[in-house]
């Protein structure tokens, strides 16, 4: 039977294939690797393999179980798509960061061991960033630079986390994490990627800047590899359970006021991530199994309203509310995969948000969290006020500035198959529940009182929404985040470097260079000491006396050849001396002996 | 159109309320639970706070688009 390879093998080592391809052959082999890795994947079976032994400890390469199964197939299918959806793109650079950030994403969830998770955690970070920078353009250099520094900023917490835990328990395996430093450490850097507040303004920050098909991969796999090895390291954790409800009303509240689209997704996507992070840390197999779905559905509607974005903005060179509008019938492809995704997120009946939402909110009631089932239907109902707004002003304001026509096929097909699955998954939820952690849990997702209660929701929300629409209208202007904070100080360590340290630094080199100056002139001729201080004290004593301004110029010597004949003749006085008493000791010792 | 969605939109607003009277109920732990449609008080109440929220987020931190250059 032939052995399963890991799957982030396939991508990262296919990556040296992409530039030795060209045209069909090579779009036939980008997204051959994908079909490869699913088929890969589905031929496994729970256990762990490719386990290598490194420093009295297993690097384990594979673990497989029903967790890291269903992360592992949404993982490759919704890279299969993405790729499909790049296809167009000509620069095989942008491909093979896209091939490594996938691997590397698949390496993290498979891993069985701290270090080769954090190894993959880290190449997941580097190829992140070249799917930003490959936008070109300040903007997304400094946004990705920022992105580099908090992941590597998070990176060494989570590092700094495994050495704790290493060292106190003698183990590297990855498994649930008990309260002790070693798991703060490690939830800080699990915390960062899973974008907790205040460690998520690198999300809205650089995945707005990402190039059009480098956010689609970015939408995906950072922030849900987070929520994966929260589920598998601190599942239950009544504080990571907060944490979402926080993330979730958060995000949606700085959303509503974003102007430009792919910021709006992004502060979606912290949104989002935080009913994940409400369902993990819930901890009753309701609760992960909510998380889990809502993982699995999100990234298929997050990374379908990337691509419709994405393609707004490889069409029309607009990425702003302001800017948009009237695209309906110049792009109806768009705007039905748009119409799509934004009811799947919304959570309404019939789409796969309407499942996984109502999972994780029956498990905040389940566990008798009322705080925190309010804040998840709150920020329910941003999500669907959001998603109004993001389509009015897209697809239906009148806009005849904009002259424009649909993307090209493989963008096309890859929307259209992306919105189907959302609208499958929403139908057929069972298919999904079949391949989460607890498989056992019985969910009715279809009851009468959730399905009315839902449509009710957002009925009466948009009653309030047509009241008042003006309050939802797109202004130019930017919403300061907690990055201010961190941008301030950094500002305020630049200066501190730059004026007060490097102004003192300047002030002691310059006050320590002139005595130096001085000691070095003392040290090639140290009559000079003397001849200074009796320079002061009688300015007109040879050497030091200037004939032609009539004073002594201390520190400044006028060239007199005696001065420099007076060290050398000392010099040649103390080696006669020096001679002359070894001569005497050695005289001395041979008579005594 | 836009006028005939309103009232579409009206009307099947007024009567998922009645159906809320029908519907049983989801879950049963907390007094709002308890309280029949009360998700159509929450759309509304909801969307009014999110509004009352984001208008002080942005008295408090909405700037220019240049405000870092």
């Amino acid at each position: 039977m032939i052995k399963p390879i890991p799957p982030a093998f396939l991508f990262i080592f296919g990556t040296l294939f992409i530039p030795l391809l060209k045209g069909r052959l090579k779009s036939l082999y980008l997204l051959s690797v994908s079909v490869i890795a699913f088929i890969d994947l589905f031929l496994m079976e729970p256990g762990t393999n490719w386990v290598y032994p490194f420093l009295n400890n297993d690097l384990i390469f594979l673990k497989v179980d029903q967790l890291s199964l269903v992360v592992g197939y949404i993982f490759i299918l919704i890279g299969f798509l993405a790729i499909l959806y790049s296809l167009h793109v000509k620069e095989d650079g942008q491909h093979a960061a896209s091939f490594l950030y996938i691997g590397s994403s698949l390496g993290v969830i498979f891993a069985g061991d701290y270090f080769s998770l954090f190894i993959f955690w880290e190449i997941m970070a580097v190829s992140g960033v070249l799917l930003i920078w490959y936008q070109r353009g300040k903007e997304a250099l400094d946004a990705g630079f920022r992105y580099l520094l908090m992941h590597f900023f998070g990176g060494g917490f989570l590092l700094v986390g495994i050495l704790i835990h290493a060292y106190s328990k003698g183990s590297m395996l990855v498994g649930p994490l008990e309260n002790s430093w070693a798991s703060l450490f490690i939830l800080i850097g699990f915390g960062l990627n899973t974008a907790f507040i205040p460690l998520h303004t690198w999300l809205p920050d650089s995945y707005s800047e990402g190039t059009v098909t480098g956010s689609v991969f970015l939408s995906v796999y950072t922030t849900k590899t987070g929520v994966y090895v929260l589920a598998r390291c601190f599942s239950g954790m009544e504080l990571v359970a907060y944490m979402g409800g926080v993330m979730a009303l958060y995000g949606v509240i700085f959303a509503l006021l974003q102007n430009d689209t792919r910021k709006l997704l992004s502060y979606h996507i912290v949104s989002q991530v935080g009913y994940m992070v409400a369902g993990v840390g819930i901890g009753i197999p309701l609760g992960v199994n909510g998380g889990i779905a809502h993982l699995f559905n999100h990234i298929l509607y997050k990374s379908l309203l990337f691509m419709c974005m994405g393609s707004i903005i490889y069409m029309t060179g607009r990425r702003k509310l302001t800017e948009l509008g009237g695209l309906a019938k110049q792009m109806p492809v768009t705007c039905l995969t748009c119409l799509v995704a934004s009811l799947s997120i919304s959570g309404a009946p019939g789409f796969n948000g309407f499942v996984s939402k109502g999972m994780v909110l029956s498990s905040a009631v389940e566990a008798n969290k009322p705080i925190l089932e309010l804040l998840l239907s709150l920020a329910s109902v941003g999500t669907f006020l959001s998603f109004t707004k993001l389509c009015y002003y897209t697809f239906f304001t009148k806009n005849e500035a904009i002259e424009t026509k649909e993307v090209p096929w493989n963008m096309q097909l890859a929307m259209g198959v992306t919105a189907l699955l959302c609208i499958f998954y929403g139908v057929y939820p069972q298919s999904l529940f079949n391949l989460l952690p607890f498989p056992e849990v019985s969910v009715h997702p279809y009851s009468a009182p959730h399905v009315i209660g839902t449509i009710q929701l957002f009925l009466w929300a948009g009653v309030v929404w047509i009241m008042v629409r003006g309050a939802f209208s797109p202004h130019e202007g930017l919403v300061l985040d907690f990055d201010y904070f961190y941008r301030m100080t950094f500002r305020g360590i630049a200066w501190l470097a730059d004026v007060a340290f490097n102004g003192l630094r300047l002030r002691a080199q310059t006050l320590f260079s002139r005595r130096i100056d001085g000691i070095i002139q003392f040290s090639r001729n140290p009559i000079l000491i003397f001849e200074r201080i009796i320079a002061y004290f009688y300015p007109h004593v040879e050497g030091f006396y200037d004939p032609e301004s009539g004073s002594s110029r201390i520190g400044k010597p006028i060239y007199n050849e005696n001065w420099y004949r007076k060290p050398m003749g000392l010099g040649v006085l103390l080696a006669i001396l020096m001679l002359f008493i070894y001569g005497l000791i050695y005289i001395l010792q041979s008579k005594m002996g | 159109m836009v006028r005939t969605l309103k009232i579409i939109v009206g009307v099947m607003a007024i009567v998922t309320i009645f159906m809320g009277f029908f519907a049983g109920r989801e879950h049963d732990s907390f007094f709002w639970h308890r309280i029949p449609s009360m998700e159509a008080v929450f759309g509304v109440l909801g969307t009014l706070m999110l509004i009352f929220l984001s208008r002080i987020l942005t008295l408090l931190a909405f700037k220019k688009e240049n405000f870092y250059d």
